[in-house]
């Protein structure tokens, strides 16, 4: 949904002026936060990559090709960096099988809109217990707003692996949703 | 066409996720678009999965902090965007990136040769920077320095040698008393 504001806003972070850069970033600060959170599996790592994300985007704008969608090109700087980091940390394997959730909806940050709703609590804890490849495309599909053909090139994976993972992410979460609302 | 119906049911469901994109052809999106008119369950599932990505996007909801993201910010700013040189060599969207990184290396490296071989055939080989001739540091010749280093050396060494002359002399002259 880009509008003019954010057009002028992407010119000019593109230029270098760093007076851009705040009020662009603050248009996907939430979407791309969320993103970093459930695919990294905590908050410490996503405030890690939070600040990565936004040092590689900054030093690549000047590189950013204004043909390309601006949220996409984003949300593959920010995939690409969380992937790198959970692969050294070697905690990819952690994250395949961790079933059990980590994610807690509370936090100290006073400035973090709390998850109320029990669809949204139901919906959170089933995105964790997807294994990482699934997890990865949902969550650039449902945060990052991607499109499977973007997903794909963010992923470097083929189309159909893209949408199989997206079936499979889906199917998972209805089950879950409807076996909760069925108890 | 129960079975044609089905088979369309099928196809509509693997082809979901690229409907919602509309990453289809247009006949393609035209085609199911008319399918989901009367069939139900496809239009069930449509609606079922566009509510379902609709809630996420707000249940996976989740943010930094003012504080913390305007401190990130300011230490993103801090760092500079890659200058001129850097952004040469950069790679660029939408090329293929790593063969033109390689023709701008070569074109640099052919410039830089360029360059060395110019410097070389202007450049005259122990030129004397104009300081110093003008200084009064070259005023002399040739001739003059040898002159002058054979008059130093005879200077130094002069005196030392008559000595040992005079003695070897004075040595000899006595050997050839006592022989007499
Ligand atoms: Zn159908």
């Amino acid at each position: 949904m880009i509008n003019i504001t954010e057009d002028n806003l992407i010119q000019k972070c593109s230029k270098g002026d760093a007076d851009a850069f705040a009020p662009l970033m603050k248009i996907y600060r939430q979407r791309l936060f969320s993103y970093l959170f459930k695919l990294c599996g905590n908050r410490i790592t996503a405030e890690d990559q939070f600040q990565e994300t936004l040092i590689k985007v900054w030093r690549a704008f000047p590189k950013y090709d204004e043909r390309n969608k601006f949220s996409s090109w984003l949300f593959s700087i920010a995939h690409n960096s969380a992937m790198d980091a959970l692969r050294k940390k070697n905690l990819h394997e952690f994250l395949e099988y961790n079933e059990e959730s980590e994610f807690e909806t509370g936090t100290d940050d006073p400035h973090m809109e709390l998850i109320n709703s029990e669809a949204h609590k139901i919906i959170s804890r089933a995105v964790d217990q997807l294994p990482i490849k699934q997890r990865e495309v949902f969550l650039l599909r449902v945060n990052g707003e991607m499109t499977f053909k973007e997903i794909a090139e963010a992923t470097k994976e083929p189309l159909n692996t893209v949408i199989s993972h997206m079936h499979y992410s889906v199917k998972k979460l209805r089950k879950i949703l409807r076996q909760e609302y069925a108890e | 066409m129960p079975n044609e119906n089905r088979m369309t049911c099928e196809k509509f469901n693997r082809d979901l996720f690229l409907y919602i994109d509309t990453g289809l052809p247009v006949e393609q999106i035209e085609f199911y678009s008319e399918h989901l008119k009367y069939c139900s369950g496809c239009r069930k599932l449509l609606e079922e999965t566009e509510e379902l990505l609709a809630l996420s996007s707000t249940a996976l909801g989740e943010d930094i902090g003012d504080a913390k993201f305007e401190f990130m910010v300011s230490k993103t700013l801090a760092k500079k965007q890659p200058g001129l040189v850097k952004k040469f060599f950069l790679p660029e969207k939408n090329k293929k990136e790593n063969s033109f990184r390689l023709g701008k290396i070569a074109l640099s490296s052919v410039l830089v040769i360029i360059a060395v071989v110019v410097s070389l055939l202007i450049v005259k080989p122990y030129a004397v920077p104009a300081e110093i001739t003008n200084s009064g540091m070259m005023d002399w010749n040739g001739e003059e320095f040898n002159l002058k280093i054979s008059e130093l050396s005879d200077e130094l060494n002069g005196d030392e040698w008559n000595e040992e002359e005079a003695e070897l002399l004075f040595i000899n002259e006595r050997i050839n008393q006592l022989l007499k």
